[in-house]
């Protein structure tokens, strides 16, 4: 019997005949190349790559392989050798020098400041991710929890995080709040305007977006691809 | 590797991948392929969160449990902007631009069939043009035009197209369109302008404008504008703001509000366009935020014999947009469209700033209240003898009935 794409979703839907049942099940057991598959080489070639793409999807990417090099790729002319030590020496010291200065004070402050008109930009840390939104500015306090932001951010903890907000650029002894997010949540902070209050501060988790005027839903939605 | 292992490997992808792309393969149970028979529909969001669509056939039981007896809403965050009809749910996915439609079968929300709607990342109006033929108008800043799509949900086929209304212009960057309305053989639409700033603040123009436009050509023929209230209409996705009576005349409603149009030196007011003609009723406009409510509405339903109701916040309960959806704030008022006065309806205070909340059937008008004191409630009104009584109770953990539809 010749197997085709027809017959393996009859037998998919369980509408084979026990003959046809028995004829894909023995295809596609068997070791033996008995029934061939009707296939064109066209269509055969198409489903490889077909499958193919599928696999590679999960497979890692071509650029995290590791590369490997050709040991006359290593043999540098010798000012090449001497210029590479003498980076290599400046970098380090100047590492050195780097960390022991600035690392303490850093290490717990983490700021950034998005100037751009339309684009968002990341923030990376090991305890939350925060999107921070065009025009927009973070400063994140690691040791105290105080996080002052000018604008609007998404914050997504990836634990249980106490913080303080506190929307700094407009009347920020008025509007600070202590707020648990929770992990794998994803939560909007923005400093808004309105006609009832013209310097609010708010914080909610994305499912009580529809709390908010449609027009600035639809805004952080589309700004924040939620 | 030998020939014969190569093509028994091959044999089994091949078989799976034809198997996995068949409908049958994700789940034996949604074979089923009609929608329940049952009558209501009750969207619920529970005090974690998640959300739950519960159907029934009596909105006049005991207790009704959305986390025992109904089903969970995938993705999480869908929010409740749907359209329900016939037992089935559409809505929009603005990041694929897809008009989707769902049903509940088996205690699952499933998907049926979508149909792509090019240039669509929002739809503020839809408007039932017979039962099977849908249309939706949205703005769709991206390209500044407002565009439309008409959708035949039987079969899930789209046809697009731009509605020719003005752009934004000056210093106005957005637009909202509030209503639409087919007048002899011709479309109203609402709509207002808006400044926005990065994120942070908006506001609406002073201006009420409505187009009369061509149908099916959607190109405008002429530009009503009306400055005693601004932001006509709403996202209908979210709650009605309009309606066309007995007599066929059609009453919107303005929303001005700080939850909508963020404009609210301007009144919420109710606007009159009478059967068959094509310009706003110059004798009728009923001021709602200088009646004895004496604050902003927002949603409005009609519920027979020339009576509506009007949702309403009220000043003083909340302090702006970070607790206007939470506070139990908001009353419900019985308007006589003809006399413009006002009865409020003996309800607890009521929290949730939009909310498909109102349903009339058979002269009984069934409204949803969420009471922090209370619970959650479908209360049951009868307009013609005043009765108004708690009825079914949503239980559990329930934080929030935010729809209540008719499936069938």
């Amino acid at each position: 019997m010749t197997i085709n794409k027809e017959l393996i979703e009859k037998y998919h839907e369980g509408t084979c005949s026990s003959e046809e049942k028995k004829a894909v099940e023995n295809w596609l057991f068997s070791d033996e190349s008995a029934e061939i598959l009707s296939l064109s080489d066209k269509d055969k070639m198409a489903y490889q790559t077909e499958m193919w793409s599928e696999i590679a999807s999960v497979l890692p990417q071509k650029g995290s392989k590791t590369k490997v090099r050709q040991w006359n790729d290593l043999v540098f002319p010798f000012w090449k050798q001497v210029a590479a030590a003498i980076l290599f020496v400046g970098t380090l010291g100047w590492g050195l020098l780097y960390l022991k200065n600035s690392l303490p004070v850093r290490s717990h402050i983490v700021m950034m400041n998005n100037s751009s008109d339309t684009m968002n930009k990341d923030l990376h840390a090991q305890e939350y991710t925060i999107s921070v939104g065009p025009k927009s500015n973070v400063e994140i306090n690691n040791e105290t929890g105080m996080l002052d932001f000018c604008g609007a951010v998404m914050i997504n903890p990836k634990k249980d995080i106490e913080f303080t907000l506190q929307g700094k650029c407009i009347n920020p002894s008025k509007n600070s709040e202590k707020v648990i997010l929770k992990k794998g949540l994803n939560y909007i902070a923005l400093n808004y305007d309105n006609a009832s209050n013209t310097s609010e501060m708010i914080i909610f988790e994305e499912g009580a977006m529809m709390g908010l005027p449609p027009l600035m839903m639809k805004q952080i939605l589309h700004q924040f691809k939620i | 590797m030998t020939s014969v292992t190569r093509d028994v490997i091959f044999r089994i992808f091949y078989f799976i991948l034809i198997v996995s792309g068949l409908p049958g393969c994700v789940n034996e149970k949604q074979k089923e392929e009609t929608p329940g028979k049952k009558k209501y529909s009750i969207y619920a969001m529970m005090k974690d969160g998640r959300e739950y669509i519960v159907q029934t056939d009596s909105l006049t039981g005991e207790t009704i449990f959305p986390e025992r007896q109904g089903t969970k809403v995938v993705p999480a965050s869908l929010y409740y902007d749907l359209i329900v009809r016939d037992g089935y749910y559409y809505r929009l996915d603005w990041k694929t631009s897809t008009f989707i439609k769902y049903s509940v079968n088996n205690n699952s929300f499933t998907e049926k069939a979508s149909v792509p709607v090019a240039g669509f990342s929002t739809i503020e109006n839809y408007n039932w043009i017979s039962p099977d033929s849908l249309m939706l108008i949205g703005y769709d800043q991206k390209s500044a035009k407002v565009r439309y799509a008409k959708i035949q949900v039987k079969d899930m086929t789209s046809t697009e197209g731009m509605v020719h209304i003005s752009p934004p212009f000056g210093a106005f960057d957005w637009m909202s369109i509030g209503f639409s309305k087919f007048v002899n053989g011709k479309l109203l639409v609402g709509y207002a302008y808006h400044s926005t700033n990065n994120l942070q603040s908006f506001t609406t123009s002073d201006t009420v404008y409505v187009d009369v436009l061509t149908y099916p050509g959607m190109k405008a023929i002429r530009t009503i504008k009306d400055t005693q209230s601004t932001y006509p209409g709403g996202v209908n996705t979210r709650q009605p703001h309009s309606f066309t009576d007995e007599k066929g005349d059609f009453y919107f409603i303005t929303c001005p509000g700080i939850a909508l149009g963020n404009n609210p030196s301007k009144p919420t007011g109710i606007y009159r366009i009478r059967q068959s003609e094509e310009h706003l009723d110059p004798d009728y406009f009923f001021n709602v935020s200088a009646s004895p409510i004496q604050n902003h509405g927002y949603g409005f339903w009609y519920i027979g014999n020339g009576k509506a109701i009007v949702r309403t916040e009220t000043k003083g309960l909340f302090t702006g947009m970070k607790d206007h959806y939470k506070v139990a704030q908001f009353n419900f008022y019985e308007l006589d469209l003809a006399t413009k006065t006002t009865t409020r309806l003996n309800l607890p205070r009521d929290k949730g700033t939009a909310r498909q909340c109102v349903l009339v059937e058979q002269g009984i008008v069934y409204i949803t209240v969420n009471s922090d004191s209370e619970g959650s409630y479908v209360w049951t009104y009868n307009p013609e003898t005043k009765d108004l009584r708690k009825s079914l109770k949503v239980g559990g953990n329930i934080d929030y009935i935010l729809r209540l539809d008719q499936l069938n």
